[in-house]
């Protein structure tokens, strides 16, 4: 699975390599990070996160964090994604904020998407308060983080590559 | 009286939680698989009870993050995987991660005084040139968009690290970018109550 997998892909790895030679024997990282990948993203309970809201959501979070190629990954998933409504679509660009009539909810979890992914140190119990008292039940804020986490993790594995391959 | 812990220590913190835990009793069968494997094996905590709530990326996340810090053979070693943590949880001003990995690094290198001047001076720390090295690629890659470059990399050659050291160096920040993210957002760092 690894010389497929994502994170070597968008890194843009090559095949005969010393980086890949020396990935090889990071295989079930790379594994293991595939399927995280597939369970933050399309996973099989996605409680109330849409795979639209989640795939616009890393867009954003790859955006944030300037990663063309994950960036272009992410909008390329969310092209071919069906019955994602306009509001929801719109997310993919950090500059775009939901409008009031989107609603609480989804207010509510764009701002904690974007405190987790630029300045999670500005979390407090509070924060969180905010976000049960606009609907997020509990549920959806552990998925919600473990969303934003993953793609900043994916984010630094991939920087990371392409600078040992620089 | 507990209180929040706002500065970094090697006194591991009680972790308070934001949101709250699945209950064991009522686990679902997904979740019990979930907790199975556990962050570093130990034992069930909040902290896993509140991500049990997200069971399709615990069973994956937790055995990730021991292959990461413990589990991989060959490359860095456990000690300055540690220092790699320490140093984007210190970007990251997580106080409780923080915590429980500066210990663990002077428990594997006996280097205590590289942590008294990461808590110190924080991301200007000056530290003997591989710690450097090490310290301020993880510090750069935290940030929002990374700033690490090729000249973090030309210092980590300097200093000796491999290709599949400094893979093994990426991999542990990265993952505390995303631990960090759990740890000081699902919860709070608490004095324990003097009793």
């Amino acid at each position: 699975m690894s010389s497929r997998s994502l994170i070597p892909r968008i890194a843009a790895v090559e095949a005969t390599s010393p980086l890949a030679t020396a990935l090889d024997e990071r295989t079930s990282i790379l594994d293991l990070s595939e399927l995280s990948h597939h369970a933050v993203i399309h996973p099989d309970d996605p409680g109330g996160l849409s795979l639209g809201l989640r795939v616009a959501l890393a867009t954003r979070v790859a955006a944030t964090n300037e990663d063309g190629p994950l960036t272009e990954h992410y909008r390329a998933v969310l092209d071919i994604a069906a019955d994602v409504p306009p509001e929801v679509r719109e997310l993919m660009d950090p500059g775009h904020q939901p409008a009031s009539e989107a609603g609480a909810w989804l207010i509510a979890v764009v701002a904690h998407a974007d405190r987790l992914t630029s300045v999670p140190e500005t979390s407090t119990a509070t924060t969180i308060e905010a976000l049960q008292a606009a609907g997020v039940d509990d549920a959806d804020i552990v998925r919600l983080t473990q969303l934003i986490g993953f793609v900043t993790y994916q984010v630094r594995v991939i920087a990371g590559l392409r600078l040992i391959s620089e | 009286m507990e209180q929040i812990v706002e500065e970094f220590t090697t006194q591991v913190p009680r972790w308070r939680p934001n949101v709250e835990p699945i209950r064991l009793e009522d686990a679902t069968p997904v979740q019990r698989k979930a907790l199975e494997v556990t962050p570093s094996n130990g034992p069930i905590s909040d902290y896993v009870l509140v991500l049990a709530h997200d069971p399709e990326i615990l069973i994956h996340r937790n055995p990730l993050f021991n292959e990461i810090m413990t589990g991989s053979e060959g490359g860095l070693s456990r000690g300055e995987r540690e220092l790699g943590a320490v140093g984007v949880s210190e970007a990251n001003r997580c106080i409780y991660c923080t915590a429980v990995h500066a210990k663990r690094y002077i428990s594997l290198t006996d280097q205590a005084e590289v942590i008294e001047s990461i808590f110190q001076d924080e991301a200007t720390a000056v530290l003997p040139p591989r710690e450097q090295a090490l310290f301020d690629y993880a510090v750069a890659l935290a940030a929002t968009p990374p700033r690490a470059n090729t000249i973090h990399i030309t210092s980590l050659r300097e200093v000796g690290l491999s290709d599949l050291e400094i893979i093994d160096l990426t991999l542990s920040a990265s993952i505390f970018c995303w631990a960090n993210r759990l740890m000081e957002t699902l919860g709070q760092p608490m004095t324990a109550s003097e009793e």
